[in-house]
């Protein structure tokens, strides 16, 4: 019975791979990039283990483990912080049939290895048998080492989202993991220079190796290296070892497993409350203030908006961290802050209406004129996007050591506000893409293949740097030839912006008060 | 409301076909018909959430897809199958649809308590929409149409999800929108809720209206149903079931 079930399993989840492609074309787009991406991933990878053929013993052990816990601890992680990567063999979806984990788990374990992520480990733990031919005792160690690696990526992964899985099913614990994976990803580039910015000795390599290789994420990618360097029975202690937490894994997976299949996981128990009166209900009741509140209030609460305005902030202390640490650059590029941040925050509003999704209905509905619309949203990111962006920018001139060019950095960091507001203002209504609910997969929310909506995204890039420019222009002139040109840029930029978002908000509500019902189509599609 | 000729399609399915529809103003009216028959569809075209490939949509005299305005001011939509701006709290998202209507803050706030204590929801008015159950959500959608006093109530599938003691709630304000003078046309599936409440009804069948009309006109002496079934064709024959009996 059990193989029976396992080939069905199998084929449930080819089934379902085979109808992700028939769906649609965006569907389609998003498994051909994801295929690419494992494709280059697998290539690189295999490529490096390969060479560590040549390495002497000690750095092959070193990179092979870290790359190893590093793929564990991401089959581990990922599902579990990026929920609705894949729910395709979700066993909550089993909990009515008269199954068992036991009857159920083999299936489930294959299964996980179909897709992406699975070939493309199954193929790095393939290459480090290559890795590891240097003797016969190394390479019969090394392949029953590859099996039970590749085993234990899935083994964590299944246990670690079926024990999080009614963790998962409440909305606020979905919500805080994808914002720790937006952190996580946007200070992705600051590690690389932090970890390099101090040289590495062959005994801390060793010492990496040594803790890594008894941890469970190195214990299966250490025990052949232990072989080739002559520890033949403490590599088969490794393999032991690991063979043994892969064992206890499955076990505690299968009870979890049964557990799960007769219990409820439907989220419940955790309910937001906000307090009752509010600093926003003394906006003037009006139309454009209602909808400045109620962004406003989306700003904090929504997910979306809040790791938008981490990202942003992130971006703006990533260059301040980047340049303390390499003294030798010039600090004046910090002048550069504010108008950066700037133009970036006045952009990420370019789809609000995609956001809102098919929320959206509600302006529909009451008939909400597109300026007033347009107004309230851009009014919203005024309201705390000028204090803030005077703040980095003043802040990045100072910092920069060219604090007498405040005036010009703000100049410039308001007009990139402003414009980017015009710009995205207009863009929200003409081009909009579905994109994913709050609490859903952020990385699926691509530009559902449309090559409008991508041009969209680069034209409302390019209206913001222009509207920029002049500010930034009069920076410049400022900073290389003459200073009081800082104060024309103060003046000036605002300016420019200002006019750039007024005209941005007639477009933009326009636009939207004649294509509402077409808006509110694309909005809502499902992605 | 008067629908006329409206068409809607989608790629090569035909939604709704040349649907014709009058509801005299002062009606309690039910729209009933299968799943899939375009009822949402035609209410999406006459509410202004789905514009239709032909046809015209006059609320209380205006024409909505020429005076989008003028129409939507004057009427209170429940839809179904879209999301509320759910990170609003019951009372916050009940306000705010009561200022996008233009209504001051004070009569707002009565308006919202009123509605809240009402429609069962006081207890939760400052829990988040997303946090709300289907039914909770379905009611303060409700009270959203309700809030500026609408003269005309679309309402698509106002009891789905709803407790039996909210439903005699939503009876009753729904009645009181009648009796002063307002038209409520709503949306359901069950004949013998729309047969208890409503005056007058249409039987919409593959993107059309079968039959229309007051109730007992309708109904012709016999049921609801018996004529839904009729009206829309019973499925012929019976497949063989047997081991259900076991």
């Amino acid at each position: 019975m059990a193989p029976h079930l396992t080939r069905l399993l199998v084929g449930l989840k080819l089934s379902l791979l085979r109808n992700g492609w028939r769906t649609s074309l965006g569907q389609r787009i998003g498994m051909v990039v994801g295929a690419l991406f494992g494709a280059g991933t697998a290539l690189f990878g295999v490529i490096a283990v390969l060479a560590l053929r040549a390495a002497d013993p000690g750095w092959a052990a070193f990179g092979v483990l870290v790359g190893g816990s590093v793929l564990v601890l991401g089959w581990a992680l990922v599902p579990v912080l990026v929920s609705g990567v894949d729910e395709t063999l979700d066993p909550a979806r089993f909990a009515l049939l008269p199954l068992r984990a036991r009857r159920l788990a083999p299936g489930l374990l294959v299964a996980g290895l179909i897709g992406v992520p699975g070939v493309v480990t199954s193929l790095l733990a393939l290459a480090t048998i290559v890795t590891w031919s240097r003797g016969v005792a190394p390479v019969l160690l090394a392949v029953p080492a590859a099996v039970v690696g590749v085993l234990t990526c899935v083994m964590v992964s299944r246990l670690l989202t079926t024990a999080a899985a009614r963790l998962l099913a409440a909305r606020r614990s979905r919500e805080v993991g994808t914002i720790i994976t937006v952190l996580l990803l946007s200070t992705l580039g600051l590690w690389p220079t932090l970890l390099s910015s101090r040289s590495w000795s062959v005994t801390e390599a060793d010492q990496i190796t040594e803790i890594l290789g008894w941890t469970p994420l190195g214990l299966p990618w250490a025990a052949p290296a232990d072989a080739a360097t002559g520890h033949l029975a403490r590599g088969l202690l490794r393999l032991v070892l690991a063979t043994a937490l892969l064992v206890a894994e499955g076990l505690l997976w299968s009870v979890l497993l049964d557990r799960a299949l007769v219990e409820q996981t439907d989220g419940g128990g955790t309910r937001a409350e906000v307090g009752r009166r509010s600093a926003l209900d003394r906006l003037p009741a009006t139309p454009v203030w209602a909808v400045a509140g109620r962004s406003l209030r989306y700003w904090r609460r929504d997910p979306r908006y809040f790791v938008a305005v981490i990202g942003i902030m992130v971006s703006g202390i990533v260059p301040v961290v980047l340049i303390q640490v390499q003294s030798t650059g010039t600090h004046a590029v910090l002048l550069a802050a504010g108008p950066f941040v700037g133009s970036l925050l006045g952009i990420t509003t370019a789809n609000d209406l995609g956001t809102d999704g098919s929320a959206f209905a509600t302006h529909l509905l009451v008939g909400v004129p597109g300026r007033v619309d347009r107004l309230g949203r851009a009014l919203a990111v005024l309201c705390w996007g000028v204090p803030l962006i005077t703040v980095i920018a003043v802040a990045g001139a100072v910092l920069g050591g060219r604090g007498e060019l405040w005036a010009g950095a703000l100049g410039a960091a308001l007009g990139g506000l402003f414009g980017g507001l015009g710009a995205s203002s207009v863009s929200a209504a003409l081009v909009p893409f579905p994109v994913a609910a709050a609490g859903g997969n952020p990385f699926r929310s691509n530009s559902g293949g449309s090559a409008r909506a991508a041009l969209g995204q680069f034209a409302v890039m390019g209206v913001t740097s222009g509207a920029a420019l002049p500010g930034v222009v009069l920076l410049l002139v400022a900073a290389l030839a003459w200073p009081p040109a800082a104060y024309v840029g103060l003046v000036v930029g605002p300016a420019v912006g200002l006019a750039v978002l007024a005209a941005g908000i007639v477009l933009g509500g326009r636009t939207l008060d004649a294509r509402g019902p077409e808006i509110l189509a694309i909005v809502r599609k499902p992605i | 409301m008067a629908l006329t000729g409206l068409w809607k399609r989608f790629g090569d399915k035909i939604a709704v076909a040349g649907l014709d529809l009058t509801v005299p103003t002062g009606s309690f009216f039910g729209m009933v018909g299968p799943n899939g028959a375009g009822k949402t569809t035609s209410l999406s075209m006459a509410t202004g959430l789905l514009r239709p490939d032909a046809g015209q949509v006059h609320l209380l005299g205006h024409d909505l897809w020429a005076d989008p305005a003028a129409a939507k001011r004057l009427i209170g939509v429940l839809p179904d199958g879209v999301k509320l701006f759910d990170r609003l709290s019951g009372r916050e998202l009940i306000t705010y649809n009561g200022l996008l209507r233009g209504l001051d803050r004070p009569t707002v706030a009565d308006r919202a308590e009123r509605l809240l204590a009402a429609l069962g929801l006081a207890d939760a008015g400052d829990t988040l929409v997303v946090d709300y159950s289907a039914g909770m959500t379905k009611k303060v959608a409700l009270a959203c149409a309700l809030v500026h006093g609408p003269k005309l109530l679309l309402l698509d599938e106002p009891f789905e999800a709803v407790d039996p003691v909210s439903a005699t709630t939503i009876r009753a304000i729904l009645h009181e929108v009648v009796d002063g003078g307002g038209t409520v046309v709503m949306s359901s599936h069950v004949m013998e809720l729309v047969e208890r409440l409503c005056d007058h009804v249409a039987i919409v069948h593959a993107g059309r209206v079968v039959a229309a009309g007051a109730l007992d006109d309708v109904r012709a002496g016999s049921t609801l149903e018996q004529r839904f079934v009729e009206a829309v064709g019973a499925p012929t024959g019976t497949v063989d079931l047997s081991w259900l009996h076991t």
